[in-house]
């Protein structure tokens, strides 16, 4: 059986199992010396927060926390309900002062397109399981029990991120430039890019179609993003953190061309969590009439964050009275 | 699936050993199988389009060689380079030439319907040109047609080179597929893999680096100006080179591991001291091709024209290498700058000689390397540039330097990284130009060590090619 004999590839083959072998103890010694790093180094809640602000780029954009007394926006572009469920559960499980959480769920989070966000095309899971990589907790296959994902990717990032000497990335990871804690997110100051602001590209049609009218999403409706919003929830009152959702401002004519389906569907499932004793809902989805709030028609811009700002202070002032 | 992925580390560590464990007269079609897997890796439609063409080339050039009839044969060739040229004009073209129609009789749409949903299938451009090259040593140097499907396939969709080439010759690579030098041999497979991480070292760490810059940059030419162009401007034909260069070294080390010697594509062209020595030295495979099948086409078919042949042959030639890029205007000008640069060589050879007599032979060297390597990152931005605007957008705001005391350029790039990359890129030149025109043996003395040292080697690599491999990007020329 010439298969199973090594013969003429005896020596090659000896030698490439001892060198894996060799690599595969390095790697294991560099894993528990990352445990150790990432215990020691991880991003940490400042400890005079006591509102934490998260969820997408809506909500990075668009919440500004000078407006919020002793807060910390963490949001991050692009971030679905499950890394920020993660994100929360990392944070809450360290040392902190925080009393309320605000996260932004809003309508653009009922598209499907979440659902295929670990799964469809290669660099954009490799994003994904990167945010969560750099936390201090690790995170299992368990979290995708549902979900469909790129295992690829995500055995691409996890050796990278937590198996492989990782000290020069946690250097710059666990630093903080320009208020923005690169795996973790924070207030962005928005810049749009010129060309959608200043020439007001009209990629409504685009988004449109990239996240409710793609063919490979027949339902249209994110399951995971219930689902992980259902986990927030419930984390959150374990930990006896209020949570606010909000609904964050959508320009107007992008809101109307929404399937009612997805419109409907938001406003039914979050009334439903918003009956827990412990979480509020704000609904801004149409409080902007005006474009001037607008950066784009997704996000609103550095007016339209200061201004929800301002409100949303004001509410966690009337929840404390 | 690129090179420098868990799915090809994966692919290729079942071939090596499906590949020397299986008989040596089937090991071709082992290679051959595993080239249509990766295809269809990609796209199956992308497999269905390369089987395709890979039969359509192995039955014209039987019906050519078979063919005594001189006007039958001649039908024949024509309707096979039709077909060639044919499916690549559909696939890369056809949406720019309609554009540019509509744009000329005033319609202005951006709903091209079927057209709009046409993809590029994986390595055309690559595949094309060796058909085309094929049929036409078939048909006019009376080669001898490959006459096993199984060899021509191979030699058209040979993984190592679909995704960015080398554009290999049929003279060249079907000789080597024959059953002795399919052999495991243990040199040459410690020599391909470590060609390899030389050529993963240089992507990942310099190429992509870099390549975050130029991709930043270019994505949105509009916001920046002064310094941030003036950087990328300096890096940016290093990021390409690195990126290419790095790519092509991955694909030779891979096809050495199985006996099959590719062409390799780059010789030190930054120490090139005109750009047609450059084109001798950068993208070898695709600028040889074109000298052979076009440059000298022209130039013997319009002898008579005298020094506007030459001049012809020379506009040609660099229009077909721009605009094999990609279908925009940015790419005819590519081709047209090189065209006049090198228009000017070929009229200023008697003055540059005159001139290289004043000077020190030091200064007139790196001075004129100094300029080639300028010329060529003056292509590049068009090269980069989305469209003709932002290409002179950059042109225009590259030399307004504001604020010098903000060094926050917004590349979004970790900046010892970029160090790093830098570092490493002038050492890697060092080195090439140590080995290549200095004659000194590097390999040699690597592999002269003991083997912990090497083995030292190797693991630092893996480390900090899998650090760096978070910078990865989209190979750039694999999307020709």
């Amino acid at each position: 059986m010439r298969f199973f004999k090594l013969g003429f590839m005896k020596r090659f083959v000896k030698r490439l199992g001892l060198f894996v072998f060799i690599l595969g103890v390095l790697a294991f010694l560099s894993y528990k010396g990352n445990r150790i790093l990432f215990d020691k180094y991880g991003f940490q809640i400042p400890s005079y927060v006591e509102t934490l602000v998260t969820g997408s780029s809506l909500a990075a954009n668009g919440i500004n926390p000078a407006f919020i007394e002793n807060s910390c926006n963490v949001g991050l572009a692009g971030e679905p309900a499950l890394v920020s469920f993660v994100k929360i559960r990392d944070l809450l499980s360290h040392p902190n002062n925080v009393k309320r959480i605000v996260l932004s769920f809003s309508l653009i989070e009922t598209s499907s397109y979440w659902d295929q966000s670990f799964s469809e095309q290669k660099s954009t899971c490799v994003e994904m399981f990167s945010r969560i990589a750099l936390l201090r907790e690790e995170n299992s296959l368990d979290l995708f029990e549902d979900i469909p994902i790129n295992y690829f990717a995500y055995s691409e990032v996890y050796l990278r991120s937590r198996v492989f000497p990782v000290i020069p990335y946690l250097i710059n990871s666990f630093k903080k430039e320009g208020g923005v804690y690169p795996h973790i997110g924070g207030y962005n100051e928005i810049e749009f890019n010129r060309r959608t602001v200043a020439e007001r590209e009209d990629n409504r049609q685009d988004i449109l179609d990239r996240m409710f009218f793609h063919a490979s999403y027949p339902e249209n409706i994110s399951k995971m993003n219930f689902n992980y919003l259902d986990s927030i929830v419930a984390l959150t009152a374990r930990k006896d953190v209020d949570l606010i959702l909000v609904g964050m401002p959508m320009e107007k004519s992008l809101f109307e061309m929404i399937p009612s389906t997805n419109r409907i569907y938001y406003l039914e499932q979050i009334e439903v969590r918003s009956r827990e004793s412990h979480v509020s809902f704000i609904n801004l989805t149409n409080y902007f009439d005006s474009q001037q709030f607008f950066g784009d028609y997704v996000h609103i811009n550095r007016a339209g964050a200061d201004s929800v700002a301002k409100i949303l202070q004001d509410f966690i002032w009337k929840m404390q009275k | 699936m690129f090179f420098a992925s868990l799915e090809f580390l994966l692919f290729f560590t079942a071939l090596f050993f499906i590949f020397f464990f299986s008989p040596l007269r089937i090991r071709s079609t082992v290679l051959l199988v595993a080239s249509l897997l990766f295809i269809a890796f990609f796209s199956p439609a992308f497999l269905v389009y390369a089987i395709l063409f890979s039969f359509v080339n192995y039955r014209v050039a039987l019906w050519i060689s078979k063919e005594t009839n001189l006007k039958r044969r001649r039908n024949a060739f024509l309707a096979g380079q039709v077909f060639n040229i044919g499916g690549l004009i559909l696939f890369k073209y056809l949406t720019f030439i309609v554009e540019n129609i509509l744009f000329i009789v005033g319609v202005e749409t951006s709903d091209y319907g079927l057209l709009g949903k046409i993809v590029l299938p994986l390595g055309i451009s690559y595949y094309t040109f060796q058909g085309i090259s094929y049929l036409y040593l078939v048909y006019k140097a009376k080669d001898q047609p490959e006459r096993c499907f199984l060899n021509l396939a191979l030699y058209m969709l040979y993984f190592p080179k679909i995704i960015a080439g080398p554009i290999e010759r049929h003279r060249k690579f079907l000789p080597q597929i024959n059953f002795s030098g399919f052999r495991f041999d243990h040199q040459r497979v410690v020599e391909g893999g470590q060609l390899v991480m030389w050529g993963m070292f240089k992507k990942l760490v310099v190429g992509d680096t870099l390549g975050i810059v130029v991709n930043k940059v270019y994505g949105d030419v509009e916001v920046f100006q002064g310094i941030p162009l003036i950087i990328t401007f300096i890096i940016q034909p290093l990021q390409i080179y690195f990126d290419f260069s790095g790519y092509t070294d991955m694909a030779l080390g891979f096809s050495k591991i199985f006996g099959i010697q590719l062409t390799d594509n780059f010789r030190r062209p930054f120490f090139a001291q005109t750009v047609g020595e450059f084109w001798r030295r950068w993208h070898i495979t695709l600028s040889s091709w074109c000298n052979d099948f076009i440059y000298n086409r022209l130039l013997i078919k319009h002898r008579q024209w005298g020094k506007k042949a030459a001049i012809y042959a020379v506009f040609s030639s660099f229009l077909v290498i721009g605009i094999w890029h990609g279908a925009n205007w940015t790419f005819v000008m590519l081709g047209v700058l090189q065209g006049v640069a090198l228009t000017y060589e070929f009229f200023s050879k008697r003055r540059r000689m005159r001139w290289s007599r004043t000077v020190p032979t030091f200064i007139y060297k790196w001075g004129s390397r100094g300029l080639v390597y300028l010329f060529f990152s003056i292509s590049l931005i068009f090269f980069f540039a989305q469209n003709i605007g932002d290409a002179f957008h950059f042109m225009s705001f590259l030399p307004k330097i504001q604020d010098i005391g903000n060094t926050h350029y917004g590349f979004n790039v970790v900046r010892w990284e970029a160090g790093f990359a830098l570092l490493m890129a002038l050492l890697v030149l060092i080195l090439e130009w140590m080995i290549e025109d200095k004659g000194i043996r590097l390999k040699a003395w690597f592999n002269g060590l003991q083997w912990g040292y090497r083995w030292g080697g190797y693991i630092l690599w893996v480390f900090i090619v899998v650090y760096f491999s978070k910078n990865q990007l989209v190979f750039v020329y694999a999307e020709f």
